[in-house]
């Protein structure tokens, strides 16, 4: 793309502010990619942990700040993304919106524009996947939906980067013209209602646009009723009387009366510019969606996706991760020994090395491609698939589908799948998918279970384990969706089209991931690192082991020594090899533990903390309280769980 | 109940499951009204705004794609766009079948 991008420094005040919004899955993100590339950076929306990406560019003179607001389906009070575009555009006041959406299904989509165009804000139409609506016989009348709205209207192929210029050129000349649009309007009751309302809100000082707060009023949001409340407390009982009257018209509930004059509007409008030139064909890919979403081959698709994910992951990166810990880790070591010698400072300096080292050694090789290829599977249309399948098992865990994306990227490493839960529409559902996270077991306790019982016990007894995390996992989310306050979320969600997956976005995401990872696990580990090297130079280790002996060697039948291991463990589940190793000074655990041992410490592993980087991946998303919370419950499990497996392993024999 | 594949004009959305919807069954020929209390509306009345916002409200045409297995999501398609939409709030969707064509329009 011609546009030069800014090399914009913080603080400079941006000429124009573009904001851009539309539905999930129109292609918002690969525009927005496209505009700014890699001058982005996501934050949180204040307050929330709904993600923020914010990025400039330069253009035509102007810098330009673009904000990528979160894809949603209307601007009601339900969920917390919707709150948030609505308070952006209503009160931030974007120079421009730009409203994103899918041209193959233009009518749904135009119901969102009706209510853009309500906030009164300038507004330009990116109609993109075009390419996919000429292929599927659907033809759109440009000039006559531009004079129908009143706005700017462009067509765009986003991920080949074709329109993308044009939405600017147009933002600008709005801009410059400081054009704002019509208001839709809607039937002839509806209008008369909206009238005296806006007559009644006259001289109300509002923070949103006059007309835009009397539709709102007749929905009933709760929102704005209350600042009506607050401001202008006499307008409510007229507000009061025009809904009932406007249903008792429409026999409906008033904010179904007013979505049914968009949807009415918004039908209207599809049949005078769409034309439908040739009818649909059954596409490749609803061919290979009846195997998809097949109740037998569904679920063996799926497990084989999964198997091939995991495998070039762990294949792959196992051999990667070795180089950094242990080819480059004795290089470094070496010259940090000949620079420093070996004393008790520098030996706290080279836990810092060795922390880092382990951060790339987890990063590159296992959290880049697991991104990397969820990605790819998400950007190609297929992981709602999965959702599909898997919504009726993760109910009864009281959350829905989508739901399992999480989870999968737990298998990789538990940070990604807490920080995955996002994707979730409600605040419970989310902590909910959270705690489930925790307990799946990630590459590093996968390399502490393959070492001890997957090589001296077998790997039926692997499986078994890892059947055992699983259920514990589910059985904890069915728990917490006991406990925790609210109702399930019934599943509502769009079953995208296959796309050819838009390598840019997809690298971009994973880089601005990846480099989010850092920020909330780096801190910790090496940290944490440090403070476990004080701890051994200080010789405190055995005492802590002698204090936890009652619950090690006591309860859980282990040697005293684990009680250092776990400790170990809480920085990197991984370490509890490697100091089971250098504690008993060999390589040859059998000689060191029984089977029914191996067995108890792996289980233990699997469950009895979070890791520090996860942790504090729980502080930041779901705060202190919870964190602990969750921590605390999973030592109580694992020590429950531990004890009692080590002795029912005893009644059937295995010591 | 719509099988798969077949088409249907939704009538109403019930805040609660009846035994005739496109989950669980045919509707026959009125749908009743329903009075939601006063600004306090659960989670089932969050549902149905946003099946709203999605564009499928009464007089809506919906066809059902396929049904998960297990008692999963629904598939539906609703103008040329495809959904997944839980099976408890699925049959809450109360549909009449018609012969395609006559449908007539929002209004």
């Amino acid at each position: 793309m011609e546009a030069s991008r800014a090399s914009a420094k913080r603080g400079q005040r941006p000429d124009l502010r573009i904001a851009l919004a539309g539905q999930a899955n129109v292609g918002k993100s690969v525009i927005f990619n496209q505009l700014t590339g890699l001058h982005q950076h996501i934050a949180n929306w204040p307050g929330t942990t709904v993600e923020k990406a914010e990025g400039t560019l330069f253009y035509k003179g102007f810098l330009i700040d673009v904000i990528d607001l979160p894809g949603i389906y209307s601007l009601t009070h339900y969920s917390l993304e919707e709150r948030i575009s609505r308070e952006y555009i209503a009160k931030e006041k974007p120079d421009v919106v730009v409203n994103v959406v899918d041209a193959t299904a233009l009518e749904r989509h135009l119901i969102f524009t009706l209510q853009l165009l309500e906030l009164g804000r300038p507004l330009v139409l990116a109609l993109n996947m075009m390419d996919l609506a000429n292929k599927s016989g659907i033809e759109i009348d440009v000039r006559a939906l531009e004079e129908i709205l009143g706005i700017p209207v462009v067509e765009t192929i986003a991920p080949r980067g074709k329109g993308v210029i044009q939405i600017l050129d147009e933002a600008i000349e709005l801009h410059r013209k400081s054009l704002t649009p019509k208001a839709p309007s809607y039937g002839k009751e509806v209008e008369e209602c909206i009238r005296r309302l806006e007559q009644a809100l006259a001289d109300a000082d509002l923070p949103y646009p006059r007309r835009w707060t009397a539709i709102k009023l007749l929905e009933k949001d709760e929102e704005v009723w209350r600042i009506v409340e607050e401001k202008k407390p006499d307008v409510i009982p007229l507000a009061r009387d025009l809904i009932s009257e406007l249903e008792k018209v429409h026999g409906h509930d008033s904010s179904i009366a007013i979505a049914n004059e968009r949807a009415s509007l918004a039908s209207q409008i599809t049949r005078r510019v769409v034309r439908i030139v040739k009818p649909r064909k059954p596409s490749l890919g609803d061919r290979f969606d009846e195997l998809a979403t097949h109740p037998i081959l569904g679920y063996l698709i799926a497990i084989l996706f999964f198997l091939g994910v995991f495998s070039l992951v762990f294949g792959v990166g196992g051999q990667v991760a070795e180089f950094f810990e242990e080819d480059l880790s004795e290089a470094l070591r070496e010259i940090w020994v000949n620079l420093f010698g070996v004393s008790a400072l520098p030996e706290i300096g080279w836990s810092a090395v060795e922390g880092t080292l382990f951060l790339l050694g987890l990063a590159i090789p296992y959290i880049l491609p697991l991104y990397f290829l969820t990605f790819t599977l998400e950007n190609w249309g297929y992981l709602s698939r999965i959702s599909f399948l898997m919504d009726s098992l993760m109910h009864r865990a009281g959350v829905h589908g989508k739901a399992v994306i999480p989870l999968l990227l737990g298998f990789g490493c538990n940070v990604p799948g807490c920080l995955a839960a996002r994707i979730m529409d409600t605040w419970r559902e989310r902590l909910i998918a959270m705690i489930m996270a925790t307990l799946i077991p990630c590459s590093a306790v996968t390399v502490v279970v393959m070492g001890l019982v997957g090589r001296y016990v077998g790997v039926e007894w692997v499986i078994i384990l890892y059947i055992f995390a699983l259920l514990t996992s589910f059985l904890t989310g069915v728990a917490a969706s006991r406990i925790l306050p609210g109702e399930a979320v019934e599943l509502i969600m769009e079953m995208p089209s296959y796309k050819v997956p838009s390598f840019k976005t997809i690298l971009v995401m994973t880089w601005l991931r990846l480099r989010e990872y850092f920020y909330i696990a780096a801190p910790l580990i090496i940290l944490s690192g440090v403070i476990i090297k004080l701890l051994e130079l200080s010789g405190a280790l055995p005492i802590i082991s002698d204090l936890l002996s009652p619950i090690t060697s006591g309860w859980l039948g282990l040697p005293k020594e684990v009680g250092i291991l776990l400790i170990f463990g809480i920085l990197r589940k991984e370490l509890i090899l490697a100091m089971l190793a250098s504690l008993t000074g060999t390589l040859d655990f059998s000689q060191v533990l029984s089977t029914n041992q191996m067995i108890t410490l792996s289980l233990v592993t699997m469950l009895y903390i979070p890791c520090v980087a996860t942790i504090s991946t729980l502080v930041k998303e779901a705060g202190m309280r919870t964190a602990t919370l969750v921590t605390v419950f999973e030592i109580a499990l694992a020590i429950m769980v531990g004890g009692a497996v080590s002795r029912l392993l005893l009644i059937f024999g295995i010591s | 109940m719509l099988e798969e594949g077949q088409e249907g004009v939704v009538v109403a959305i019930t805040p609660r499951a009846r035994s005739f919807s496109l989950g669980s069954g045919f509707w026959g020929s009125f749908s009743r009204r329903f009075r939601w209390g006063w600004r306090r509306r659960g989670a089932a009345w969050g549902a149905v705004k946003r099946l709203a916002d999605l564009g499928i409200l009464a007089g809506t045409r919906i066809k059902v794609v396929r049904k998960a297995p297990f008692r999963g999501p629904i598939e539906i398609e609703v103008g040329g766009s495809r959904f997944m939409i839980g099976r408890g709030l699925a049959e809450r969707i109360l549909v009449e079948v018609k012969p395609v064509g006559s449908q007539p329009s929002l209004g």
